[in-house]
Order: C-alpha cells, then structure tokens, then sequence
C-alpha cells in the first residue's frame, strides 16, 4: 500500500444530485465494488484528471456499502472540474485519511451537531452512520444554519431525520427570503430554541471558522467541556500523508492527526483557532 | 584503524565511480557545491560548508510522482526510477540532516520516491575540521556524528582515518585494497563558533515567546524570497502541479519544492490565506524547527549548518531570534 502512496484508484461517477447553486453532492462506485470502509469525518484526496487533486471530506456514511458521496462547492480549479464531470467518468481517489470523529468514544451517548453551511457534509456522514447504528447512541440533535435559505444542504433528508426517534432538527437562515417562515439568525441561537442536555452529550460543530468560535462560546456557557467539543479543521492539504507541509499546525499535520480535534487539542496548537 | 592515505583517494573515488553515480564538494566560483564528479580531481574534502545542501539528491527539486493515460481503460504510474549513487564529503550537520529528513519521511507512511533513492545511497561522511561564521552545529548537537553514514573520513595531515558505519561500509573497504590498518586516528573537535544558541528548553520557550514582539521585528524585514528554505537541508515541504497534454489524453504530476514563508503557502480554495502577513510566515519556519518538529519527532528540525543565515538578504538571523527571545 505504502508503495502506492501517491497512486490513485479509480472511481466512477454514478450520480449528481446539486443541493444549492453552487454545491452538488456527487455519489460515486468503485470498479471492484464495495465502499470506502471510512470512519465518518474522514477524507480523501480527489483526481480529476487533467487538474489536479483536491482534500475533501466524505459525506456518505460506511454503513452505505455500495457507494460513497462527496458534497462539494464549486470553488477552486479542481472543484470546477468535478462540477463539469458527466455521469460515468472516471475520477481518482487517495486515502481514505485522518483520524475521523471518535465512533467509540461517542457510543451510548448524545450527541448534538452544529453546522454552518457547508459544514454540513462532514457531519452528515456521522449523522447517518448514527441513523443506521440507532441502538449504539443517545438522542441527536441536528442544528443547521446557512446563509439564505437555498444555501440549506441535504433539505431532503430534514424529514427522515426529524422523523427518527429521538431525533430533533433545527434549522435558521441569516437572511430569510419568501420560501422561508422558519428562523432568523446565527446557528448558535438554536442553542437556546430547544431542551439540549449537556450531560453524557457531545458536540461537534463544523462551519466557518467565525462561526465556530461563537458556537464554542456557546456551548460553554451551557456548560459543556473542552474534550467534548469536536471539530474539523480545514487546511489545504496536497499529500494526504504528513509529508508536504501544507497543512501543518502546531506540531500536528491535519491530514494525519485530524481532520477532527477536540477543542482541547485545538487549544494547545498555535494557529488551530 | 582502517587509513586511506590521500593520494589514494582519487583512486578510491575512480573505483566507486564504476558501480556509482558519485557526488562530491567540488570549487564553484568562489563557493563549493555538490555535484557529480566526472574527474576525481575535482572532488575537494576541505571545505567549509557548500551552498545548496544534499537534499536534491534525495529529494530533487522537480520530479513525477504520477503519470497517466486516459485511454478506455486509464492507465497509471507512481513509480521512482533511482540510481545507485554514493555521496562523498557529507559534513556531520547534513547527515544528521538526512535522519531529519528519514523521520519526516520514513516512520510514518513511508515516501516512495524519497525511499527509494535512500536505500540506493551509499554515504561517506568526512568530519568537517573547521566553522565558518554562520555555522552553530556546535549549540545543536550536529558537529560529531554516531549512526547515518556508511564510511566517515576523519583528516589527519596525509591521510584519513576511516569509521565504519555500516555493513555496506565494511564491506566496500574489505573490496579495496587501497586501504591500510593503522593506529586510531582521533575525531576533531570543532572549535571558533561566532555563533552559540542555548537549546535547553528551548521548544518550550519558544512557544512560551510565540505573541513576543520580536516576530515582528523580524517577520517585517523577512522580503518571503523562499532562499532559507531551498537552501536549508532539512526543509522538506512541497507543492504539486498537473501537467496535461493539450488534448487531454495524457498527464502527468509534478512536485517541486515549496516554502512555508512563501505568500500562498497556506492559501485554501476560495480566497483564505492562514497565514496572510510575514510575520506569521517567519514564525511558521522558526517555530517548526525549534518547538513543532521536536514536539513530533523529538530532534530539532535544525542541524545548525548557517546556510539560511548565510543567503538571507535581510539579514534575518535564526541564533538572532533565539536568543533575543531567550533575552
């Protein structure tokens, strides 16, 4: 495996489903078949030929074992690129890498997420591994926030999560438009609109990064502690194995020893916040 | 002790040169560079420190780390095509700077291309006799050497004393007859350094310093031209590039080296830049030679060899820094 560090494998295209103007969730198969075999928040780096490569996050979860998805913003060189693809082309795939969010260490507790736009797509891989692994897990709390209300991501799946037993999503807009009745303002509000036990609870934010600093804020202030609050990182990584520098933090790679950290560690790494 | 007298050497050099591609210290102007040796004349063991380290010869500047075909069926390529090829004159402070460069590389996810061409390397060291006044492997630890090289010549007048250091090493001396057993040969210790740091806690005072105004001091005069960094033998972070044919059809990946304090270094899609101004950009350096890379991998990201010292236009000075921050 080592030797083929740099080696990508090939993935087909199968669908493209866009979730805002300028975000698509694009599902991909592997040739042999099968899935990544992931830990949620976990991620890869993405070929498309004739562009380069690109980190993203997975947003499908393992217990999908016939496909993966990525959730992915029209944004850079190679972003553009995947956004031109048609179905069946073929893309290449490293990793995947990082650590991804602590499974085990979650088992039999709550867990509640905070998202900010984008953030969304590594969280929903986590969200329905939990969907599909029910019994090992406490209640969820689902809090998403966006811009405007076509900026939402996976708006189809509001309802099967609210749906679920011990599920509850909530959801706000900074700026509302004529589609929109729900509510108005920053995420870290619907911290207030329900009943969230801190107890036996973790959080994990993923958003901007201004938004996860007043989430923190936040989630302090209900009382929850430094280790149980979990984000991402984001740096532009070109290796994908601790090697090319790009995104060194403090003594840590976040392709390597992240993408996920407490805040606890992010605490201790110079640049993390 | 094994000896190879001096006038042997260029006989030592011309049998290497039969099964290896062989680089040496050669003059360059006023300076001295590696480079390959097409005459064993030209090879030079007295030298105070070269220009450009030997982390080309591991790590070249450019090079593929994939090719494609975009054929029907897509056709790829990741694999290093390495010489054998044996380093002469290697000082202490750019050995310990190739164990620098196995920890990054090595211990964890190992690098083919970087792997490759170490296992195909033969090193033979020579004790460096004399600093030059950028040079403070003294403070590092990094002016004597235990492990990493398969010979190590030590200069006594008229010939070398020879340390074995691997088996490679044994072997190639036991395959020469140029060779003499004689009496123990003392290592030289280096003495005269114009420049000292204190590395005792250092890690954790620098960090402990990280918003000292110093940084600015120094981040603003720092003009980001990237010199420390190419120059540097232990720096070894890079960027990617995709090259295609016009058409498509075909394509390749590049690496070449790149800097921290560099401007888009830490740039990310969409328009962030983690590290936006100079200052920051400096730091970043420093501090990953000082306080992160020892915090990961438990030496010193530096080995004190003063070239970045040396090629800076701004006269930016790393024992400076330190020591200042350390008042």
């Amino acid at each position: 495996m080592d030797k083929e560090l740099y080696l990508p494998r090939i993935a087909i295209l199968k669908n493209k489903m866009d979730e805002t103007p300028d975000t698509s969730t694009f599902t991909f198969i592997l040739p042999e078949g099968g899935n990544l075999n992931h830990i949620p928040g976990q991620c890869l780096q993405l070929t498309v030929f004739g562009y380069g490569e690109a980190p993203i996050s997975i947003t499908s979860s393992p217990t999908q074992k016939d496909y993966f998805q990525l959730c992915v913003r029209n944004v850079g060189n190679v972003t553009s690129a995947l956004h031109r693809l048609d179905i069946g082309d073929k893309v290449g795939i490293r990793g995947p890498w990082g650590n991804g969010f602590p499974i085990d260490r979650l088992k039999g507790k709550n867990a509640v997420f905070v998202a900010g736009g984008l953030g969304l797509a590594p969280l929903r891989s986590l969200i329905n591994y939990i969907v599909d692994k029910r019994d090992d897990y406490g209640k969820v709390w689902i809090l998403s926030g966006a811009r405007t209300p076509k900026d939402h991501l996976f708006r189809s799946e509001w309802n099967r999560w609210n749906s679920i037993d011990g599920f509850e999503v909530l959801t706000t807009v900074d700026r509302a438009d004529d589609t929109w009745n729900g509510n108005v303002g920053v995420v870290g509000s619907l911290l207030y609109k329900t009943d969230i036990q801190v107890e036996n609870t973790m959080a994990f934010i993923c958003g901007p990064p201004i938004m996860f600093r007043f989430v923190t804020i936040d989630l302090k202030k209900l009382g929850f502690a430094d280790d149980v609050i979990i984000s991402t990182l984001e740096r532009h990584m070109k290796c994908g194995v601790g090697k090319c520098g790009h995104c060194n933090v403090g003594s840590k790679y976040v392709c390597v020893d992240g993408p996920v950290f407490t805040y606890e560690e992010m605490k201790k790494q110079p640049e993390a916040l | 002790m094994r000896v190879l007298y001096k006038k042997e050497l260029f006989s030592f050099i011309e049998r290497l040169k039969e099964s290896y591609r062989v680089v040496a210290p050669v003059k360059k102007d006023a300076e001295y560079v590696f480079d390959d040796i097409e005459d064993a004349e030209d090879v030079i063991l007295e030298y105070p420190t070269t220009i450009l380290s030997a982390k080309e010869f591991f790590f070249p500047q450019k090079e593929v780390i994939l090719e494609y075909d975009l054929g029907e069926t897509i056709q790829l390529k990741s694999t290093p095509e390495v010489e054998e090829i044996c380093l002469i004159g290697l000082h202490p402070c750019d050995i310990h700077a190739l164990l620098r460069f196995d920890e990054a590389y090595l211990t964890f996810k190992p690098d083919p291309f970087y792997e490759a061409r170490r296992k195909n390397s033969l090193i033979i060291g020579v004790y460096c006799t004399k600093p030059n006044e950028f040079c403070f492997c003294g403070s590092m630890g990094t002016d004597t050497i235990k492990e990493g090289y398969d010979l190590m010549l030590i200069d006594d007048g008229e010939k070398y004393g020879v340390e074995i250091g691997s088996k490679e090493g044994e072997e190639l001396v036991n395959s020469i007859n140029l060779f003499k057993d004689e009496e123990e040969i003392k290592k030289p210790r280096l003495k005269g350094f114009v420049r000292e740091v204190d590395t005792d806690k250092l890690p954790e005072i620098m960090m402990k310093e990280y918003d000292n105004k110093i940084w600015n001091y120094f981040g603003e005069r720092c003009l980001g031209c990237g010199k420390c960094v190419f120059i540097c033998p232990t720096c070894y972070c890079y960027n990617v590039v995709e090259d295609t044919d016009i058409e498509f059809n075909s394509g390749k990946r590049e690496r070449f080296w790149d800097g921290c304090v560099l401007t888009d270094f830490a740039a990310v899609a969409g328009g962030g830049n983690f590290r936006a101004d100079r200052t920051s950009r400096l730091k970043q350096r420093i501090l990953h030679k000082f306080s992160y890379y020892p915090e990961r991998y438990g030496n010193f990201g530096c080995t004190g060899c003063g070239r970045c010292i040396n090629v800076c236009p701004s006269d930016i000075d790393c024992t400076r820094i330190i020591n200042m921050i350390r008042g």
